[in-house]
């Protein structure tokens, strides 16, 4: 992969290297690798119990095989594409919105002057952050809710208008729902890609002024290219989750509201409502399998076609 | 390139093969845990066995429960017995109680509450053990104490697996109204002569007509229901029709009339029906509190602060002293309906002796030192006299001086729940002699004849799992009247029946006529 | 760096660019404020208010009654939790930091020959996960960590593999091969050039990532609640969650439940609660804040 003759001289020093068994770089990464082996990889062989039909007399690995009836229960539902469509729609929505806002957010604090109103600004859009999603259930319940929202009291009311049951017309929930992830999430999302759109070099900014761009132009042509690659990288992450969703912003926010399901029942609030009763951590295990194999096979696709286009933005 | 990716999968096979080869070794299976509590010597005489109980603390304060145990244990070191009770916040009870089951450490006893922690789940992943063959020489009072029915209704293919609560079984659907209200209104004679639907909706008329601002009635939480489970109110509430759930009072599909012997749907029968029609007309009126669907507020908050006139709910005979206190303001209480004990309510609360524990026959040994030992019990209830509570003259007991609900470092004041709710003294408020009433309700009271029937869903567990998401789905809104009623039921037995309702059913017969001996 | 602010808008576009930015940033600053000016004073009106007629931004009816009964039967509590939350915050998220930032150094070294492997390694545990469970039994029958203060560190906080691929990505972006080389043709070790050369060139991912760490330390409430069982080492999250899910369960109960929820603490409560774990952040955040405008200081390489 180096074939930049500036850089022989290094090539025979890490040749020497490679011929030592630890070489220190392997010393800096061994934190982050046994962090890793403790946290991820010895939990991760309990995924057989995805399998198993767990009986705690015997104990979990003494317990019957049971093939893939676990994973049966994602799939009877007459709800099931409804719950799988939900799932998808939903983080495409996220995906594409996230890297579009985040990056535009990202230039706008990017060119504001005023140190102040920068830092205001900053702060402000991150406080929705800082908030649990169970009060933010609880904020929104106090605008939409039918007796005592405010939506309905003060301002439909005031218009004229008859008060609306918000937690039982699902067909509003998409937007409510995308918008309060947004509101959510900019904050730090925006600060990731600002702080690789500070790190661009200002001179190039300069050189392209003296060329007669305008700041459009600069920043289409100059600062969208570089920070392609954290943009990429972001993306492709979070295909690996899209078959996963906000446990809290799809069953807390819109209160567990039956009639709402059709358009905010996910698989993690379906697998977690089915198992309030059941409480079968084969069926859970399972569940959590399935979202991973799904996750994994779209990785491997995405990132494959990201190697053959930019190949030093792939992830691995 | 190709080299690469080759090292890159067979480095992961490597890896998960490692952690795997690692895990079993580790993590020991549960029988034989590694480095957990020795104590697994029987008790010699003066040595102590350790009994760890687990137990859900409802939302109470159990900040002092070290102390209240050091007291349990003065009297229970006697018995060869050294407890261990924890206390787990509500919320995280369920989930606790499988993890430490599942990581195999010490715990002999615990707390089995509806939910995730419920009988059928408990039973159905084989965390309950068989207490039949401890009960004849470990605990022979406890035995004698429990009805013979309730025994027969815990016992599962003739294992007994759980000790249930001995308290006031005898629940009825009550009716709670505002009382300042109806005294303003000179409705209250009328009220507690409630008889009929069409009595309520009378009264419901007159009160809304005074106080168009609130709602009249809420389905508060879930557990103000308007249309509870197990009964169907008729056209006068001596008329109403009764069923049975099979099984878990939560989980409804699959019931069956009482008396009967077949298996129907609940939500298909012209009772159910009829029922929600009621509450639509209700809705409809504007009588409904209109975020029922979605609210956490329990009917008695929002009676207690004025947003509604009544709500329905399960209560025992002191219904009226409770909810007056709950709510904070007087009530008066009119009971609807009466259903009999069931399997459900019988194996609703109770204690379970773990099947992962070392000692069962001194875990049962506790339990019968629980149910028969009234200082034993009243410690766990209400704490250490003088600190977190006093004795009036009349025998009731009450807050110390200076302490309130909102400070009193232990209150764990769910009296059915400590084991044997008759040994608990009297909190000021309820009725003097509600122990002695209760018990004399309790002794004759009809349990149904389903009560010893429990069916095991593991056979269907994908449709159980469906079926609940369409039942979530459906039920609330129906039940509220919150829509085109007829409609909607319709859409919700389509899609039922979609989910798998009639394999349920199918099974719930065929494990039903076995019972009965057909 | 210092001369943007001093320079003049001398084009057009950056003079429309500038008042769409202001406006844009007003409308999202007033939406992310007005919702948490809606707690504060939904913390501030009185229980009746707020079943009744819902929350409003001026209360008819103020009442501090809420505060009065959080501090009164928890202020040992809250007290006791503050400090354990900031312990764990401040500990938490500068280990964190240090082995993160060590890991994805590594990774955007070209010249490591691990490299695809490892990243290969670091990137599956983002797919797959075993689940509570094992990672349960993992940790309190191999490690022990149940009621420790490892608990509310190690499990699932100290690391993930999505930061490692962020300071990944920063270092191969803003981190130049030449720069490495010029050091070590200069004598210095790996550890050195880390200390003396990357780490200060990047504050910005630094801070970034550091805020983010340090913001989930603080909200978290999912470890305490799997493993720390006793209530005196409670963190200030999982004690306000305690209460906030503790209503939502018993409320799913069966109608013997029902009376119970009566004794929960109000809803005003509530929010008081959510008032009390946001304000530290708050308070703390804007001297932070600094590290995210400063650029990269003197040491660049010019392409």
């Amino acid at each position: 992969m180096n074939t930049d003759p500036s850089k022989s001289i290094s090539e025979k020093e890490s040749y020497k290297r490679k011929k030592r068994f630890f070489t220190a770089l392997d010393l800096m990464a061994l934190p982050g690798i046994i962090y890793l082996i403790i946290n991820n990889y010895i939990p991760m062989g309990g995924l057989f119990i995805a399998f198993k039909k767990i009986d705690f007399a015997k104990g979990i690995f003494a317990s019957d095989w049971v093939g893939f009836q676990n994973f049966k229960f994602l799939f009877r539902s007459s709800d099931a594409a409804v719950i799988l469509r939900n799932t998808l729609l939903y983080n495409l929505a996220f995906i594409v919105l996230n890297c579009v806002c985040g990056i535009a957010v990202g230039l706008f604090l990017n060119e504001i002057r005023n140190k102040l109103a920068k830092k205001f600004y900053q702060t402000a859009i991150l406080l929705p952050q800082l908030i649990s999603i169970i009060i933010v259930a609880y904020i929104t319940y106090g605008f939409l809710a039918s007796e005592t929202g405010f939506v309905n009291n003060h301002i439909l009311k005031a218009m004229g208008k008859a008060a609306v049951n918000f937690y039982s017309k699902p067909a509003y929930w998409p937007f409510f729902l995308i918008f309060i992830h947004i509101w959510k999430t900019i904050g730090y999302n925006s600060i990731i890609y600002f702080s690789s759109i500070i790190s661009v070099d200002k001179s190039l900014y300069e050189s392209a002024e003296i060329d007669g761009a305008n700041r459009f132009q600069q920043i289409t042509k100059i600062t969208l290219p570089l920070i392609k690659p954290i943009a990429i990288t972001l993306t492709l992450m979070a295909c690996g989750r899209i078959f996963y969703s906000d446990f809290g912003l799809f069953y807390q926010v819109p209160m567990n509201s039956g009639p709402l399901y059709a358009t905010t029942n996910t698989i993690d609030t379906y697998v977690y409502r089915a198992l309030l009763q059941l409480n079968d951590i084969g069926m859970s295990s399972a569940a959590g399998f399935f979202q991973s194999i799904v996750g994994f096979c779209l990785i491997m696709i995405v990132n494959g076609i990201v190697r053959k286009i930019s190949p030093e933005n792939a992830l691995y | 390139m190709k080299k690469r990716i080759l090292s890159a999968v067979l480095a992961g096979i490597m890896t998960l093969s490692l952690a795997a080869c690692a895990a079993p070794g580790a993590a020991a299976p549960a029988a034989a845990p590694a480095g957990s509590d020795a104590a697994e010597a029987p008790a010699a005489s003066g040595e102590l066995v350790h009994v760890k109980q687990l137990m859900s603390n409802f939302g109470n304060n159990t900040d002092d429960a070290a102390e209240v145990n050091a007291a349990i244990n003065e009297i229970a070191n006697q018995y060869g017995l050294d407890v261990e009770i924890e206390f787990v916040s509500s919320d995280a009870y369920a989930q606790q109680l499988n993890l430490m089951i599942a990581g195999g450490e010490d715990l002999d006893v615990f707390m089995v509450t509806p939910g995730a922690s419920s009988f059928a789940t408990l039973s159905a992943n084989n965390s309950l053990a068989d207490i039949a063959p401890y009960l004849d020489t470990a605990a022979p009072d406890l035995k004698a104490l429990i009805r013979q029915e309730y025994w027969d209704a815990c016992t599962l293919d003739g294992r007994t697996l759980l000790v249930t609560t001995w308290d006031d079984k005898v629940t009825g659907n009550w009716l709670v109204m505002d009382k300042t209200i109806l005294d303003e209104l000179g409705l209250e004679e009328q009220a507690r002569a409630i008889a009929s639907y069409d009595d309520i909706t009378a009264i419901y008329e007159k009160v809304y007509a005074a106080h168009p601002e609130l709602s009249m009635v809420a389905a508060g939480g879930s557990s103000n229901a308007l249309t509870p489970s197990e009964i169907f109110f008729g056209d006068t509430f001596a008329e109403n029709t009764l069923y049975d759930t099979l099984g878990d009072q939560a989980y409804q599909m699959g019931a069956i009339y009482e008396g009967t012997e077949e298996v129907i749907n609940v939500f298909e029968t012209p009772e159910w029906k009829k029922n929600c029609e009621r509450m639509q007309a209700w809705y409809d009126a504007g009588y409904v509190y209109k975020d029922s669907v979605t609210t956490t507020d329990s009917g008695e908050t929002l009676l207690k602060n004025g947003a509604i006139f009544s709500f329905f709910t399960n209560a025992e005979m002191n219904c009226e002293t409770a909810k007056t206190s709950q709510c904070g303001k007087p009530v008066v209480a009119v009971k609807v309906g009466e259903v009999p004990v069931s399997g459900g309510r019988i194996r609703q609360f109770g204690y379970g002796v773990s099947s992962t524990s070392k000692h069962p026959d001194a875990a049962v040994k506790w339990l019968q030192l629980l149910y028969t030992n009234a200082d034993v019990a009243n410690l766990l209830a209400y704490g250490i006299e003088g600190k977190h509570y006093v004795t009036n003259e009349d025998g009731s007991l009450s807050y110390p001086e200076g302490v309130t609900m909102d400070n009193c470092g232990y209150q764990y004041h769910v009296a059915f729940v400590v084991g044997n709710y008759y040994l608990l003294k009297i909190w000021e408020g309820d009725s003097l002699t509600l122990r002695e009433d209760a018990k004399a309700v309790n002794e004759t009271a009809e349990v149904s004849k389903y009560a010893n029937f429990s069916w095991d869903n593991s056979a269907v567990t994908a449709e159980v799992t469906a079926t609940t998401n369409v039942y979530n789905k459906y039920y609330k809104n129906i039940t509220v009247g919150a829509c085109d009623v007829d409609a909607e039921i319709e859409k919700f037995n389509e899609e039922l029946h979609a989910s798998g309702l009639d394999e349920i059913m199918a099974a719930k017969q065929e494990q039903l006529n076995a019972f009965l001996g057909k | 760096m210092e001369e943007e602010s001093i320079r003049k808008i001398r084009s057009r576009s950056e003079r429309i660019l500038l008042i769409i930015s202001h406006a844009v940033l007003i409308f999202m600053s007033f939406t992310a404020i007005v919702p948490f000016l809606l707690l504060i004073s939904s913390s501030l009106t009185s229980e009746a208010e707020l079943v009744r007629t819902g929350y409003s931004f001026w209360p008819k009816e103020w009442s501090i009654d809420a505060y009065r009964y959080v501090f009164v039967t928890n202020w040992k509590n809250i007290g006791r939790s503050y400090l354990i939350t900031m312990m764990n915050t401040v500990i938490g998220t500068t280990l964190s930091l240090f082995i993160t930032s060590l890991l994805g150094y590594v990774l955007s070294r070209r010249d490591y020959n691990k490299r695809a492997i490892l990243s290969f390694f670091v990137f599956f545990t983002m797919l797959f996960n075993g689940g509570l469970v094992p990672t349960y039994i993992s940790y309190t029958r191999i490690w022990h960590i149940k009621n420790t203060f490892a608990a509310y560190i190690l499990p699932g906080m100290l690391m993930n593999a999505f930061n490692v691929m962020l300071m990944k990505s920063y270092f191969t972006m803003n981190i130049h091969p030449a720069l490495i080389e010029a050091a070590k043709i200069d004598g210095a070790s790996e550890g050195t050039i880390y200390r003396k050369i990357v780490m200060p060139l990047s504050l910005p991912i630094l801070a970034t990532i550091g805020l983010m760490i340090g913001i989930n330390f603080w909200n978290d409430w999912q470890n305490p609640l799997y493993y720390i069982t006793k209530q005196n080492m409670w963190s200030l999250q999982s004690l306000l969650n305690r209460i906030l899910s503790s209503i939502q369960t018993l409320s799913q109960m069966a109608d013997k439940m029902g009376g119970m929820t009566a004794n929960m603490p109000s809803t005003s409560a509530r929010m008081a609660i959510a008032v009390i774990g946001v304000l530290p952040i708050l308070v703390l955040y804007p001297f932070f804040q600094k590290y995210f405008v400063k650029g990269i200081s003197l040491g660049g390489v010019k392409e």
